[in-house]
């Protein structure tokens, strides 16, 4: 018997090596296969385990933050529901966006820790500390940019033009970053798109705004003497387009500055026809040649390039993706189209945060400040990284002395004309509104402010966009008003 | 009777590896209190006191009454006894007091295996009567059976809130009949033979009342869908017809059978072909009937050399994962090293549970070792490969580590019983 009982001694014992291989093949040799796939819950798990940081405004104030669990696990937090679009999300089954996803990597801890205390955290268990995330955003603006937008679908973009820090920066229709999960088909299907970021990743036709980049163009290449008085009264055809002076009817008599405060359309779709010119003749009473029958090349070239110096139709450099826009589309320049982008409209889209820089750059003196938002990282450990210093720039857009003129003349606009909604008595205030007509004929215009405030030593620019809202006039230079006063009020370098 | 009584003799080696497990426990509860942020508490200090002290009067005992005893298995058995009570308390802390109080209650068992066992032969007079008890216990759970925890077969007994799975005393009830039937017959069987022509044929008549046993132990258990015991029971009686006999034709001729009464039960039983087609394929479907075994799979993955650590991984994910799926558990935190250890375990049960099979004199008693040592081996083995994906998954408990009352309680009976067979008159030693 004893034989036998080695035979089963050896069979026993053959069991067990097979499954001491086996588990050395589960355990070792398909590891990684195993615990890449779908059916593995830790990599879930683990994130979820991983206390992120906050984010924070300039002052502190959060933003968004994890709150814990009883299982050990936390949520994300978003307290104030006021930068939805500009903070975003982050959802474990939809990915991050906005300042989440492009900060990820820091709020998750990965790249905060020093080696050294990284591994020790791994031994020892610790769970991951992401790093606290500041950024240039004031609560107390964001909160007047919300309330100015209302439930109208647009965007309000706020700059310290002299740093290109954001101090705010809407959208409407919104969402609530906390329940992206649990509705996000919604979300998705809504035809409003409230997930869309309208402040940097929607390009609106920028109407009579654009007339400042125009202006810009004409007095950096001092093609004109802007207190030189000429009449302005007769409609010009060009190419079969009217283009008239309604906007100043009760203004026979104008210079360039108060053609400019007037939005006189007329005398800017002279300015960009002429732009190639050495010296723009804008007064009635012309004789042919016209300005539109010669050859308009050159000043469509220089209004390209000074579009390209204000970063339309260029990706602005910035955090979070802007879109380019456009002066124009695919087709080559023909002269009522060139008329047309002088005063903004034609097939020039722009974005929020463009125009924004528009202002900001007259209110930096000519010089295009370089957005940004996120100013510095928090490691747990308590040391403070910079990520970006204030002050950087993205090249000279128009001379100083061009930059001063223009800014009379939106100061100008201000006081007398028709940005007058946006004065704040004591404050010099500088703005250009915008009207512009997109889409089908008829159809309401979008409503357009950009400007900036206090003029002689400016601290906030802003662009205001309310979509199909009405005259730039009526609706978003008030809605600027109010987010100038209250960044006038709560904002100081 | 003759009395068997010698003198007291230390155990020295039998109480220094006690040493071990007790410290396990220790060390092992200590690390999941810390983990979970708390300082071990008393109800930590009661469970490594239960272990200790449980194991101390066995000891004591085997000490004074059986200093012949093996000094291996006892301690060996406690490592697993000890390592379980750690899992539990890391996977289900609510059950970890519940876990010590079979231990203790295993312990207790054993003891009184050891001080009212008469002798072997008491177990080989009454050889019917342990068969019929087994069959009658788990016949009767067709009547009173109950399904406490939702695994969808009515496997238990319950009285007042205790469960109790009888098809645990089953394998040991069978291993005693088994092995005094084989050791009646074992020259009819293994040297006699029918001649028919050219073919020999074994002496059925004399098989006949082992294999109506056998048919009727895995006819219940089949009928209960309770696959891994049915698989033990065969297993067994394949052993131990085996260790009688020697002979190779036997095996040939049951593994035939088995073939056969496999293949039948997949064609006739659904629970049969799922569980074929999940152990071929679990990941195609990984969300139902496979999720268990990826589950488990991916946690031993998970775990990889040395694991997570107690408390670091999600076995969670796991159903089942105190019980059946107790090893990937143990892969997930403790690793491969673990895992490894838990095989060295029981490597070590069997090598000694069949040294003493080897060892005893009386024929009976080597055939009841073996047949012990069996179940041990043969169950970790369904079990460990259903979880590896080396067989199809059936569901018996992972011997002396899952959690369960019925199992920790079988299971220190048995090695009560093969710890009394060690104390048998041994070869070379003072046989008679």
């Amino acid at each position: 018997m004893r034989r036998n009982l080695e035979m089963l001694q050896l069979v026993l014992l053959g069991g067990f090596v097979g499954v001491a291989l086996a588990l050395g093949y589960w355990q070792f040799f398909r590891q990684d296969d195993l615990l890449s796939r779908a059916t593995n819950p830790r990599v879930a798990e683990e994130a979820r385990r991983v206390v992120r940081g906050r984010i924070l405004d300039r002052d502190g104030r959060v933003l968004a933050e994890n709150v814990s669990e009883p299982d050990g696990g936390s949520h994300r937090t978003y307290p104030t529901g006021l930068l939805a679009h500009l903070v975003g999300y982050h959802s474990e089954r939809f990915g991050n966006f906005g300042i989440e996803d492009r900060f990820d990597d820091y709020l998750r801890g990965d790249r905060s820790a020093d080696p050294f205390e990284r591994l020790t955290s791994a031994l020892l268990h610790r769970p991951t500390v992401g790093s606290d995330l500041v950024l240039t955003v004031d609560v107390r603006i964001q909160q007047a940019a919300v309330e100015a937008l209302g439930s109208n679908p647009g965007a309000v973009v706020v700059l310290d033009p002299k740093t290109g820090a954001v101090l705010a920066m809407a959208s409407a229709p919104t969402f609530d970053p906390a329940l992206v999960d649990a509705r996000w088909q919604a979300l998705v299907d809504d035809p409003g798109r409230p997930l869309v970021d309208r402040a940097i990743q929607s390009i609106y036709t920028p109407g009579s705004v654009f007339k400042a980049v125009t202006a810009a163009a004409a007095l950096d290449l001092n093609l004109v003497d802007p207190r030189e008085r000429f009449r302005c009264v007769d409609p010009i055809q060009i190419d079969g387009l009217t283009v008239d002076c309604r906007n100043h009817a009760h203004l026979p008599v104008v210079d360039f500055r108060e053609a400019f405060a007037w939005s006189c359309n007329r005398t800017f779709a002279l300015t960009g026809l002429e732009l190639g010119t050495p010296r723009l003749v804008l007064a009635d009473g012309f004789k042919p040649p016209f300005p539109w029958q010669q050859d308009t090349s050159g000043s469509s070239r220089r209004l390209e390039e000074y579009a390209q110096r204000f970063w339309i139709g260029r990706s602005v450099p910035f955090e979070l993706p802007v879109e380019a826009g456009q002066l124009k589309g695919g087709t080559a320049w023909y002269p009522s189209l060139l008329a047309q982008t002088a005063f903004g409209q034609g097939e020039l889209e722009a974005t929020p945060m463009q125009m924004a820089l528009v202002a900001a750059t007259i209110a930096n003196g000519g010089s295009v400040p370089a957005p940004y938002v996120a100013s510095e990282v928090r490691s747990p450990g308590g040391a403070t990284t910079t990520l970006k210093s204030p002050g950087g720039n993205l090249g000279r857009a128009i001379s100083a002395s061009a930059a001063g003129t223009l800014n009379e003349m939106m100061i100008l606009s201000v006081d007398t004309a028709y940005a007058h909604p946006a004065a704040i008595p004591g404050i010099r205030v500088g703005g250009k509104t915008g009207t512009a007509e997109a889409g089908e004929t008829g159809s309401t215009p979008h409503s357009w402010f950009i400007g900036y405030a206090p003029a002689d030593d400016p601290r906030v620019a802003v662009a205001v966009i309310l979509e199909r809202k009405g005259s730039g006039t009526d609706f978003a230079t008030p809605a600027a008003h109010t987010v100038i006063q209250r960044a006038l009020d709560v904002y100081h370098r | 009777m003759t009395m068997r009584v010698r003198a007291a003799r230390p155990r020295w080696l039998e109480l220094m590896l006690l040493a071990i497990p007790v410290l396990l426990l220790a060390v092992g509860l200590t690390q999941i209190a810390l983990a979970r942020g708390e300082a071990p508490g008393t109800q930590d200090e009661v469970l490594v006191a239960v272990l200790g002290a449980g194991l101390l009067v066995v000891h004591f005992w085997l000490t004074v009454r059986h200093p012949q005893a093996d000094e291996v298995l006892l301690p060996t058995a406690a490592m697993l006894a000890a390592l379980s009570m750690v899992m539990v308390a890391r996977l289900e802390p609510g059950l970890a007091s519940r876990q010590a109080i079979w231990v203790g209650l295993g312990a207790a068992a054993l003891l009184a295996t050891l001080v009212i066992l008469p002798g072997i032969d008491w177990l080989r007079r009454y050889r019917y009567t342990w068969a019929a008890l087994g069959l009658l216990l788990v016949l009767s759970t067709f009547v009173f059976g109950v399904d406490p925890n939702g695994s969808g077969a009515r496997l238990w007994l319950g009285f007042g809130g205790v469960y109790f799975q009888p098809s645990e005393v089953l394998k040991v009830l069978l291993v005693v009949f088994f092995a005094a039937y084989l050791d009646d017959y074992r020259e009819l069987l293994t040297l006699s033979s029918v001649r028919i022509g050219p073919v020999s044929l074994p002496p059925l008549p004399y098989l006949a009342p082992l294999l109506l046993m056998l048919a009727l132990a895995l006819g219940l258990v089949v009928l209960q869908r309770d696959l891994g015991a049915a698989l033990l029971l065969f297993g067994l009686f394949l052993a131990m017809l085996f260790v009688a006999t020697g002979r190779i034709t036997y095996v040939v001729a049951s593994l035939a059978l088995f073939v056969l009464g496999a293949d039948l039960l997949y064609r006739l039983f659904s629970v049969v072909t799922v569980r074929v087609e999940t152990w071929l394929d679990p990941w195609a479907t990984a969300s139902t009937t496979g999720y268990q075994l990826v589950q488990g799979l991916t946690a031993l993955a998970a775990g990889g050399l040395v694991g997570s650590g107690l408390t670091f991984g999600y076995p969670g994910y796991i159903p089942a994962v105190h019980t059946d799926f107790m090893i990937a558990a143990i892969g997930e935190e403790l690793g491969l090293v673990g895992t490894l250890g838990v095989v060295g375990l029981y490597v070590v049960l069997v090598h000694r549970g069949l040294r003493v099979a080897m060892l005893t004199v009386d024929p009976f008693a080597s055939l009841l070792a073996a047949g012990l040592t069996s179940v041990i081996g043969i169950q970790a083995l369904v079990i460990l490969g259903g979880t590896l994906k080396l067989i199809p998954l059936t569901g018996v408990t992972l011997p002396l580590l899952s959690y369960g009352g019925s199992s920790v309680l079988a299971n220190f009976v048995l090695l009560g019983l093969l710890l009394a067979v060690s104390a048998e008159p041994r070869r070379g030693h003072d046989a008679p």
